[in-house]
């Protein structure tokens, strides 16, 4: 008839209750639980004994630890004598804070970065396990393309020759594409033909229709919700659209929505606004986007049985690319295949054809080590200020000592101060960062925000958590070393005053100002050179002038038919009618794009050489007059080049590292002689002068000039003012008359190129902020250091002055000691930043050139800095009274 | 001096230690002055207050033998010690002193 009360409770009593009593009081408490059960039942009798047990805790007397009352009050009197010893150096304490804050600020910020852009498609379920195809085409030994895209019979066929392949899904991308819904034209910027595996790979979330069905049948489509909307009036629910048939550009065939998906997170590499069913592809373009061993523009995703190395595959994929495409037999290069873990496709931007959008992850490795330098420039000042502090509270701790105080008992002391002003300074920086977030972001042109680091875990531990104890255990590192310098010292010796700081703290103190200096020049040289390459990037003559060119996108709607040519022709002579404009081009790329490529060129120069790679770009005959193209040989091309049959399209013009690769002698020998492709012949007519056809971050490559039109090419607009609305409408109008159905859009060419920097000008202002916020805080701790310098010499001043030295004596005899640890400083960070900077530029085909006026223009900035702060500190004191500082202790 | 005087529940205590004689344990002091006094006590006050008067050595404890009532657990038996018993009658003696003190017409009213 007895009745078991909670456990857990009573385990809570005999764990904080004394030994001694715990089992009186357990029994008193099972007693009281017995009447309570007969009496009000279990439930009022179990509030009860939790009431009465915890009621317990509550005096002292019967809790467990008795001398936890001398440490609490210990701990008390730490955090008071810290606050008070705070408050009365003010300086001191600004200046730590100050240091800390911003260095902790900037660490957060780049932490945001860090751990945004290494987020990336972490949310697939099975992401470990999910891996890229890679293929890397070799023609006569040499890399021709590193590309992720690849043949669509790539996927399939892995996971029917590998076990290891649990499953695949392939895909292909699509810009630019008409939808019309009811009458209205809505644009689709980026759109995946993905199989019917994708939406069961992936783990986008569908918000209607089944992932197992809605893309396994042709014209069936899915939308992202925004795309969805946009096809919506006001809140009609998503459910309605599911069913509903939309047209997709001349398509004549309208496609089924079948599905709605969740806006795609912001960490997706791969990003569309649209899925239309694979088959669907393959009805359009025919069996080839199946079973073709020989054209590549698709993607494949694979996902590896559990428990499978993907080194395991290496050797066997090896043997998979010679075994389908017997050494260029198939596709006229060598095929070799990897696998890239899906968490490293954000993160590699060597890549060519990227699907989504990369970023260079050596970056973001430069970036976490910038932070956390910074961190440490940071602690480095608390611990260079707090040693010398530590020796003005010498007497402080002497008296403790003589007081009895243990060594343990001094250390954590010096722990809880630290500890307090390293958190005061976390959630000082919390709150500015909280601030600053959109102007940081704005800066960046990232997303970024608090709740990045909030969510974020590194190996399953919780990163606030994590945060948390690395400050916590660097704080105690960092209070460790005056800690232990004090202690070392003999009481009476501190109490008299008659102690004096010798050997390793002079050199650790010295040390720390050489590394300070040296990160310093590394960062402001680096700003100084970034910011230079952007100037030289954006100035450089591109040998083609993209100034004043209005790009209007072309018609996905169109049909090829015998009347195109002459509509174009049409529409160019009447665009150029138009007041303001000069001249109108039509081409498939236009500058700062990456081309198509044409591979397995025959040149008539040489015949070994008949495996070449070169780029293509399809242009009319207005091309090169519009864009100041330079005719280095030959002519440039007539409308009598064009011809609606594509067999009787035959001249090319290509450019002059062309002609270097087709082995021709010089530009002239080049004209009229031939270069087969494509199965046939072609006559070289012209030669253009090398142009930058991409970013600077890029050679200039071979480039072949194909005069055919395509429908869904470029209309590149040459104007003579700064166009306004009216012009804009007057060319929209000819457009709408020309290409009915299509969604009309514009960019300015020049402005569209320079977006090729952004990266790089972005970076150029972030590190130029950093670089600030480094020499700040450096400052701060030279500052300080100074300051604790000419505190201890007050006395040896006032004597050298009333003895008749002047200021430029004191002056020099104060700042020999600086002088010298800057000159070391230089003499270990200019080499150094001259190898980082020489690497960085290695990124750019071509870079500004690294003068040495660069180094010398950032020392001299800083060098400006110290000195100020030097001659400040030093003026001060040695302008003071001789008497006053005599006087003095 | 702080310890030697009675607080008004540590005298309540104590004299129902004396009271309960050899069989006061902490239910049945709070219950006992629960009936006596009525007034309402929690257990722990109760244990807290014992253990008050045991550190003054004005009671002493035991463990009795276990008992089935109480799942096994024994309890902790107090008694008065001698010096609990001058404690007491200090505070009576002064308290009738404080009495008989009063003059006749002071409560006349």
């Amino acid at each position: 008839m007895s009745h078991q009360p909670p456990k857990i409770l009573t385990s809570l009593i005999t764990t904080f209750c004394k030994r001694s009593l715990w089992e009186a009081i357990e029994g008193d408490l099972y007693e009281l639980y017995q009447g309570d059960y007969e009496e009000v039942g279990k439930k009022k009798a179990r509030a009860n004994y939790f009431f009465n047990a915890v009621a317990f805790l509550r005096y002292q007397r019967l809790r467990k630890t008795q001398n936890s009352n001398t440490n609490m009050s210990l701990m008390k009197n730490y955090v008071k004598v810290s606050f008070r010893d705070l408050l009365r150096h003010k300086t001191f304490t600004t200046i730590n804070l100050i240091g800390l804050v911003g260095g902790m600020t900037v660490s957060l910020l780049i932490l945001q970065y860090v751990f945004f852009e290494t987020s990336f498609d972490n949310f697939h379920k099975d992401g470990d396990r999910i891996y890229r195809v890679i293929n890397d085409r070799y023609q006569n030994g040499e890399l021709v393309q590193h590309g992720t895209i690849t043949y669509p019979t790539i996927g399939p066929t892995l996971k029917k020759d590998f076990p290891e392949v649990e499953a695949y899904t392939r895909m292909t991308i699509s810009w630019r594409n008409n939808l019309t819904y009811q009458g209205e034209i809505h644009l689709s910027d980026q759109m995946l033909w993905a199989d019917e595996h994708f939406l069961n790979f992936f783990s986008f979330e569908l918000l209607e229709g089944d992932a197992k069905t809605c893309l396994d049948a042709p014209y069936k489509v899915v939308l992202t919700e925004t795309q969805a909307r946009a096809l919506l009036e006001g809140d009609q629910p998503l459910s309605e659209l599911i069913g509903e048939l939309i047209d997709f550009n001349d398509t004549e065939i309208p496609f089924k929505i079948t599905g709605i998906l969740n806006d795609l997170p912001e960490n997706s590499h791969l990003q569309f606004d649209l899925l239309a069913s694979y088959k669907t592809f393959i009805a359009r373009a025919g069996e080839g986007a199946d079973n073709s061993w020989g054209w590549s523009d698709f993607y494949h995703y694979v996902k590896l049985q559990e428990n499978v190395a993907p080194a395991s595959l290496d050797q066997k994929l090896a043997d998979f690319g010679v075994r389908y495409f017997k050494e260029g037999e198939v596709s006229g290069g060598e095929e070799e295949f990897y696998l890239q873990p899906l968490a490293k496709a954000h993160l590699d931007h060597l890549m060519e054809y990227e699907i989504g959008e990369v970023t260079n992850g050596k970056v973001i490795w430069l970036m976490l080590a910038v932070a956390i330098f910074i961190m440490v420039i940071a602690w480095i000042n608390y611990i260079n200020l707090n040693t010398s502090r530590a020796i003005q509270r010498a007497k402080e701790v002497g008296v403790r000592k003589s007081m009895g105080a243990q060594r343990r008992q001094i250390v954590s002391q010096f722990i809880v101060e630290t500890l307090l002003v390293n958190l005061l300074s976390l959630v000082v920086s919390l709150i500015i960062v909280a601030i600053i977030q959109p102007f940081f972001n704005q800066l960046t042109g990232e997303l970024l925000g608090l709740g990045i680091l909030f969510g974020a875990s590194i190996a399953g531990i919780p990163f606030p958590l994590l945060f948390l104890f690395i400050l916590i255990f660097c704080s105690t590192l960092i209070a460790l070393y005056p800690a232990y310098l004090i202690n070392k010292f003999n009481t009476q010796d501190i109490i008299k005053g008659s102690f004096r700081l010798k050997g390793e703290i002079v050199w650790l103190r010295k040390g720390l100002v050489v590394f300070q200096f040296c990160i310093a020049i590394i960062l402001i040289t680096a700003s100084i050179t970034i910011s230079r390459q952007v100037t030289y990037m954006v100035n450089k003559d591109l040998g083609i002038d993209i100034n004043n060119t209005l790009v209007l996108h072309g018609p996905g709607n169109a049909q090829f038919d015998s009347t195109f040519i002459p509509k174009i022709e049409y529409f160019k002579t009447e665009l150029g009618k138009l007041s303001g404009v000069e001249m109108v081009t039509a081409s498939n790329r236009v500058v700062g794009e990456q081309m198509g490529r044409v591979f397995q060129i025959k040149s008539s120069a040489d015949p070994e050489a008949n495996n070449l790679t070169s780029n293509f770009i399809f242009t009319d005959h207005q091309f090169t007059s519009l864009y100041n193209v330079e005719m280095v040989a030959g002519r440039a091309f007539t409308a009598g080049d064009h011809n609606m049959d594509g067999r009787n399209v035959k001249n090319i013009l290509v450019n002059e590292e062309a002609i270097n690769l087709l082995k021709f002698a010089n530009a002239s020998d080049a004209v009229g002689k031939s270069v087969d492709f494509w199965g046939k012949t072609w006559t070289i007519v012209g030669v253009v002068n090398d142009f930058h056809q991409k970013s600077l971050h890029s050679p200039i490559e071979p480039i072949f000039m194909i005069p055919y039109y395509e429908t869904g090419q470029y209309y590149s607009l040459k104007l003579t003012s700064e166009p306004n609305e009216g012009l804009l409408s007057r060319v929209q109008g000819l457009y709408d008359q020309v290409f009915p159905g299509n969604y009309f859009d514009y960019y300015f060419l020049k402005d569209q190129y320079l977006l090729n920097y952004q990266a790089d000008v972005q970076m150029g202002k972030v590190s130029q902020v950093f670089t600030f916020l480094s020499i700040l805080i450096a400052s701060l701790g030279l500052y300080g250091l100074i300051m604790m310098t000419i505190l201890k010499r007050t006395k040896e001043i006032g004597v050298r002055k009333v003895l008749g030295a002047n200021l430029t004596q004191i002056l020099s005899i104060l700042t020999k000691e600086f002088l010298l640890l800057i000159g070391v400083a230089m003499v270990i960070g200019v080499p150094l930043s001259y190898l980082l900077l020489n690497k960085w530029q290695q990124g750019f085909a071509y870079a500004n050139e690294l003068g040495w006026d660069t180094i010398v223009l950032g020392i001299a900035l800083i060098l400006t800095v110290y000195f100020t702060i030097i001659l400040f500190q030093v003026k001060k004191i040695s302008s003071n009274n001789p008497v006053e500082s005599l006087r003095y202790e | 001096m702080k310890g030697t005087n009675l607080g008004e529940l540590e005298e309540i205590v104590l004299l129902v230690v004396a009271n309960l004689y050899d069989n006061a344990y902490g239910i049945l002091i709070k219950t006992e002055i629960e009936e006596k006094c009525k007034r309402s006590i929690t257990i722990s006050t109760v244990h807290n207050v014992l253990q008050r008067l045991s550190e003054k050595g004005y009671l002493e404890s035991r463990y009795s033998d276990p008992t089935p009532e109480r799942g096994g657990k024994r309890k902790l038996l107090f008694r008065v010690t001698a010096s609990g018993q001058e404690a007491l009658s200090i505070s009576k003696e002064m308290r009738d002193a404080l009495w008989s003190g009063i003059p006749k017409l002071a409560f006349d009213k």
